[in-house]
């Protein structure tokens, strides 16, 4: 598993002060596109797919968002 | 399931400790919230155990529910030692240190011995078991390098995301592979549904482990957690390399605990700012997949999965849990 490249991932695309950390993650977004491993890439689709599938509706980009600001 | 587990858990200690005063010790010690004795907990490992073997084998056998006993004793022999190694964590119970681990200890031997009445039970010999009794020592061994790990990181001014996830994983996932790879061992000689079920048992603990990590890093309402604790789990190793990089003036990971009530805001708004509760999901969530990709292969080899799917979807957790635990 290549987790030092996703980390490496992860902390470029908070580093460049355009987005907030919620939405850092590639694939939660398609506002945002970062390189990432394979693995990590199809690994936020998921997330977020369940995310979307949440009955509240809330998705994990907003509940971050929310919690964050 | 559960019933069933926890009698033989039962009928097992008092088969093999004639010394009172230590039985009775481990019963209240069992009897604690968390561990298997207590009416909620779920004994993860002892009934992954029984699961796989009755998706593979059907209805449930001695060797089957002995197996599941040897799991979970490792698995409450891990807690204990967590219980040692996070002490200041919160209040405490009767037990003293050295008393916890003493228990620990005679967690780990019963484990050992009932893995053999379970191989015996199930009719392993020769050559076999002697391949069997050496995996059963590795799975273990390695739960233990885990543990050392948890506990040596701590020291440790700097830590990488590889150290923390090799970490969680010995101990985490050596422990799932050893429930699943054992239950598994009872019900069938197929290598490779044998290994796979090992991998499925790996893939779904570390994933528990991670979601737990997650959880402990750093609420919003108790920040004497892993934040404070020297802890170098995932997300919080993401966290303090975040801060280095900032070159923030956090010496190598510790907010020290007195000055909590001042930095718990703080503290917690840095750590959803830098992403490492993002970090941590994904890296779960990519453990999630695996182990259900396991499941997938496991359901084409044997044209079921039983009850899996559903043990596994019962510890899913949601993102917005995952988010919301603050």
């Amino acid at each position: 598993m290549e987790i030092g490249e996703f980390e490496k991932a992860i902390r470029a695309a908070i580093g460049n002060d355009l987005m907030r950390p919620a939405l850092a993650a590639p694939g939660l977004s398609s506002q945002i596109d970062v390189q990432m491993p394979p693995e990590f890439q199809a690994a936020a689709k998921t997330l977020a797919s369940r995310s979307s599938e949440d009955p509240k509706e809330s998705s994990i980009l907003r509940a971050v968002a929310a919690q964050w600001s | 399931m559960l019933a069933t587990l926890r009698a033989e858990i039962r009928k097992t200690i008092d088969l093999y400790c004639a010394e009172s005063t230590f039985r009775e010790a481990m019963l209240r010690a069992l009897a604690r919230p968390g561990f298997a004795l207590h009416s909620q907990a779920p004994c993860r490992a002892g009934v992954l155990t029984l699961e796989i073997y009755q998706v593979i084998s059907g209805p449930l056998s001695i060797a089957a529910i002995q197996a599941a006993v040897a799991a979970e004793f490792h698995m409450q022999a891990a807690y204990m030692f967590d219980n040692v190694a996070d002490r200041d964590k919160g209040p405490s119970d009767d037990l003293s240190p050295a008393e916890e681990l003493a228990l620990a200890i005679g967690l780990l031997s019963w484990g050992h011995a009932t893995v053999c009445e379970a191989a015996y039970a199930a009719g392993w010999h020769g050559s076999s078991l002697r391949s069997l009794l050496q995996w059963v020592k590795e799975c273990a061994t390695n739960c233990c390098a885990g543990q050392f790990l948890d506990a040596y990181l701590e020291k440790r001014p700097s830590t990488t995301s590889e150290e923390a996830l090799q970490m969680t994983s010995l101990k985490a996932g050596s422990l799932g592979r050893f429930a699943t790879g054992l239950g598994a061992s009872m019900a069938t000689d197929n290598p490779e549904i044998v290994n796979l079920s090992g991998e499925f048992g790996f893939n779904l603990f570390t994933y528990f482990q991670l979601i737990d990590d997650l959880r402990d890093a750093c609420p919003a309402q108790d920040l004497h957690r892993d934040l404070t604790q020297h802890k170098k789990t995932l997300p919080v190793v993401f966290f303090h390399n975040s801060l280095m990089e900032r070159n923030h003036e956090v010496g190598c990971s510790i907010i020290p605990p007195e000055a909590c009530e001042k930095t718990r805001a703080d503290a917690w708004q840095e750590f959803e700012a830098s992403g490492a509760r993002i970090f941590g999901a994904i890296a779960a969530e990519a453990f999630l997949n695996r182990a259900k990709a396991n499941l997938a292969d496991i359901k084409s080899r044997l044209g079921t999965v039983g009850n899996l799917e559903r043990f596994v979807s019962s510890f899913e957790i949601s993102p917005q849990e995952v988010v919301a635990s603050s």
